[in-house]
């Protein structure tokens, strides 16, 4: 599953199987572009903080379009299978 | 250096959706010291070092140069108070610095929606921004009330400690040293907070917490103060986990923007101390107090 790590990172172990632990994460990046959830309770208390909105990409829908074409373009998808219609990896 | 008079702040994962008071302090104390933080539109994940770079390097590298191309549209430096985000980020700008095969490939990738990596900007950590950039004087004329007596371990965090950049850590605890409190030198500071471990082997990693926690309550100390959120949160979360099996840790964990608000005259509520889980509230006494428990 590695192509891209032989042209980045030629001397590193080749990843043959995406460790369990790290499905997560991935699973994020992909649907919305962050490494893990927004907690709407927080998204309330900026309000209260004065810090105003969240503009990264929990709230940017064309930010994660970006991301995800990214993947795709790259291959990244195929990669990790991740199943866009269900938004997860398959195994 | 010259002075900034807006620099774009790379928030991260962890500050928004988990550590408010961090980004609300940082935001507090720049605008104290004159200088503008700006959120950067449609900033993602830097991606992590850890888990995106060892599985996707492509996609890491080109989110990277993403982020900080969102930040040069902003004719902005950015900077960042997470280890991982500036590994993450200063290693792909000198890698799309360095590689002009693949900054032009990264650069293809990211014009169809119409950015573009320049590397024209400078990456900073929160470290450099207050040293560097604003300095030591300016901060101190700033300081309003000290954290005399208060005893502060400092969580340096690997990727600053282990960092090319060896200053960094000299520059930190300078930089917590003006808060007028006492800084703890511990055995256990070049320890790792067990984050990365906890994708291995979960109780390991908390067993290199405890270590670390233990030396602390060996050492009595008040607090601890970082930058780094993945280690804010070990260190937080262990402590309530090893709570859960026993123990009685209870060391409360700031960001230092929070404590360099809190010097700088601001209350606690106004940053969103109250969002910690460990008693923050018995530093600010001892601090009021003289240093007296």
């Amino acid at each position: 599953m590695s192509e891209d790590q032989d042209n980045l990172y030629p001397l590193r172990k080749k990843m043959l199987k995406l460790p369990a632990a790290y499905k997560g994460a991935i699973e994020e990046i992909l649907r919305e572009g962050m490494n893990r959830e927004l907690p709407g309770f927080f998204e309330d208390e900026r309000e209260n903080l004065d810090i105003g909105e969240v503009k990264t990409a929990w709230r940017n829908e064309e930010a994660q379009r970006q991301i995800q074409e990214l993947a795709k373009t790259l291959g990244i998808d195929e990669k990790v299978a991740f199943d866009w219609s269900k938004k997860k990896i398959k195994y | 250096m010259t002075e900034a008079k807006k620099i774009a702040f790379y928030l991260g994962c962890a500050l928004p959706s988990a550590q408010l008071f961090g980004e609300a302090a940082g935001k507090i104390v720049l605008k104290d010291l004159g200088v503008e933080p700006l959120d950067i539109e449609g900033a993602t994940c830097c991606p992590d070092p850890e888990i995106s770079r060892t599985v996707a390097p492509e996609l890491w590298v080109t989110m990277a140069g993403r982020n900080i191309a969102l930040a040069e549209k902003m004719d902005a430096d950015v900077f960042t108070v997470c280890n991982g985000c500036y590994d993450t980020l200063t290693h792909a700008y000198h890698m799309l610095s360095e590689d002009e095969q693949l900054n032009k490939k990264v650069n293809e990738n990211l014009m169809k929606f119409g950015i573009q990596y320049q590397g024209k900007h400078r990456v900073l950590h929160a470290i450099e921004v207050l040293y560097d950039v604003i300095g030591l004087e300016r901060i101190k004329k700033q300081i309003k009330r000290k954290l005399t007596g208060v005893r502060v371990a400092i969580q340096y965090g690997c990727r600053i400690r282990l960092n090319p950049k060896k200053e960094l850590v000299r520059k930190f605890r300078e930089l917590v040293a003006v808060l007028g409190c006492e800084v703890v030198d511990l055995e256990s500071d070049r320890i790792c907070c067990g984050v990365p471990m906890m994708y291995k082997d979960q109780k390991k990693a908390l067993e290199q917490t405890k270590m670390r926690l233990d030396d602390m309550v060996k050492n009595k100390v008040d607090c601890i103060v970082l930058f780094c959120p993945a280690c804010y949160d070990r260190l937080e979360k262990g402590q309530l986990e090893l709570n859960q099996q026993d123990a009685d840790y209870d060391i409360p964990v700031f960001n230092y923007f929070e404590l360099l608000a809190y010097c700088f005259g601001h209350e606690p509520d106004e940053f969103g101390a109250y969002l910690h889980k460990l008693d923050y509230e018995k530093i600010f006494e001892k601090a009021q107090s003289g240093g007296k428990p």
